[in-house]
């Protein structure tokens, strides 16, 4: 399997680790980023901190977690995008956040895709899946862009929220079609 | 990193399946020690239709049944592993424990070892608050395990499988739960 670190044409991906917890919690501090996210609630430091430790296991045992986006070689990361489970029962979904400053240049996009290549290649996942609350009209259209496809609307967990999955051999086909 | 996706313990690797289980696994499945407390096999629950429903799960939810394996001793013994049950009960939506493992491998407390690495993986990744696992009041052999994971069972939690006819032999059901709390103490003792 390929290392966890992974590079797109313009951004760096590498799995979040523990120097790096100030600089997510930071970015889910953030009011835009946790409206969707966390439901607009706050998450404190704690959390953050048992998210960096669960990501770590998660990439020590399966590959996946939570990866920090940076550009350029700054420091500073401006997003993180991964795997990770929601809802109870746990269903396993792609993610990701941007900071809103750097929102409208398709950031999200462009680590969705390297992520999903990542799985699909990497980890041999089959599917993927993806779900985002009802309202959040700019993190469905990445899911689109990602050729993702809709599956349903649902409240879950008091959630509304629609579905979107991927299947390996549908992503395979669109990129044969369109290389990169 | 580890490169195939899987759960260590001191004696076991529990890890993804890969197409060679299949024939061991309906061996396996094949076996009247195994089937003792199982349905019989039916049309769409083969042994095969099995593997493809517990890949499903992986591909859903990122955990699942895992496929056992028992370096310098067996290649693929069996599974052990969480799985969120498909059907509708009094304690549903919720992620269940359980194992099947070759009879020629019972008695080695294989099982045990690998539930509790998929328990703490429940409790730890998960974050879930409870775990539940059940089985017929006859399958003494795998009460046992339940109990030494640490898992408790209430007669008002006992329940028919809704999956099973209603006058099949085997309807009747025991249910075992462990909450997080009492995980955390027990791996304090352990």
């Amino acid at each position: 399997m390929s290392s966890p670190e992974i590079n797109s044409s313009r951004f760096s991906l590498r799995p979040v680790r523990d120097e790096d917890l100030e600089a997510l919690h930071a970015l889910f501090a953030d009011e835009e980023v946790r409206r969707y996210l966390w439901d607009g609630k706050e998450v404190s430091l704690e959390t953050t901190c048992q998210i960096v430790e669960k990501s770590q296991r998660l990439f020590d045992e399966f590959g996946f977690g939570v990866w920090l986006v940076r550009e350029g070689g700054i420091d500073s990361p401006i997003g993180f995008a991964g795997y990770w489970h929601f809802y109870h029962p746990p269903v396993l979904e792609l993610f990701y956040g941007v900071a809103p400053r750097c929102w409208q240049r398709g950031i999200a996009t462009e680590c969705g895709s390297a992520l999903l290549r990542y799985a699909f290649e990497a980890l041999r996942f089959r599917r993927v899946e993806a779900s985002v609350h009802v309202d959040n009209t700019a993190s469905a259209r990445v899911l689109e862009k990602l050729r993702m496809v809709w599956q349903r609307r649902e409240v879950v967990d008091g959630r509304d929220a629609v579905f979107y999955a991927l299947e390996r051999d549908d992503w395979k086909r669109a990129n044969s079609e369109e290389p990169n | 990193m580890n490169p195939e996706n899987e759960l260590v313990t001191d004696r076991l690797r529990l890890r993804r399946w890969r197409d060679s289980d299949r024939a061991t696994f309906a061996e396996l499945n094949s076996d009247p020690k195994v089937r003792e407390y199982l349905p019989a096999a039916s049309p769409g629950n083969e042994s095969d239709d099995i593997v493809d429903r517990i890949e499903a799960h992986f591909d859903q939810h990122g955990f699942g049944l895992w496929a056992v394996e028992i370096p310098d001793r067996a290649r693929f013994a069996g599974f052990v592993g969480l799985s969120v049950p498909g059907f509708e009960a009094h304690f549903t939506p919720c992620v269940e424990i359980g194992w099947r493992l070759a009879a020629e491998l019972w008695g080695y407390g294989y099982a045990t070892e690998g539930a509790r690495s998929a328990l703490a993986f429940g409790f730890d990744v998960l974050g879930l608050n409870e775990i539940v696992s059940f089985t017929v009041p006859a399958n003494q052999r795998s009460r046992r395990v339940m109990e030494k994971l640490g898992m408790t069972t209430h007669p008002e939690d006992e329940f028919d499988h809704p999956l099973l006819p209603l006058a099949h032999p085997l309807r009747r059901h025991v249910l075992y739960r462990i909450p997080r709390t009492v995980a955390a103490r027990a791996e304090d003792r352990g």
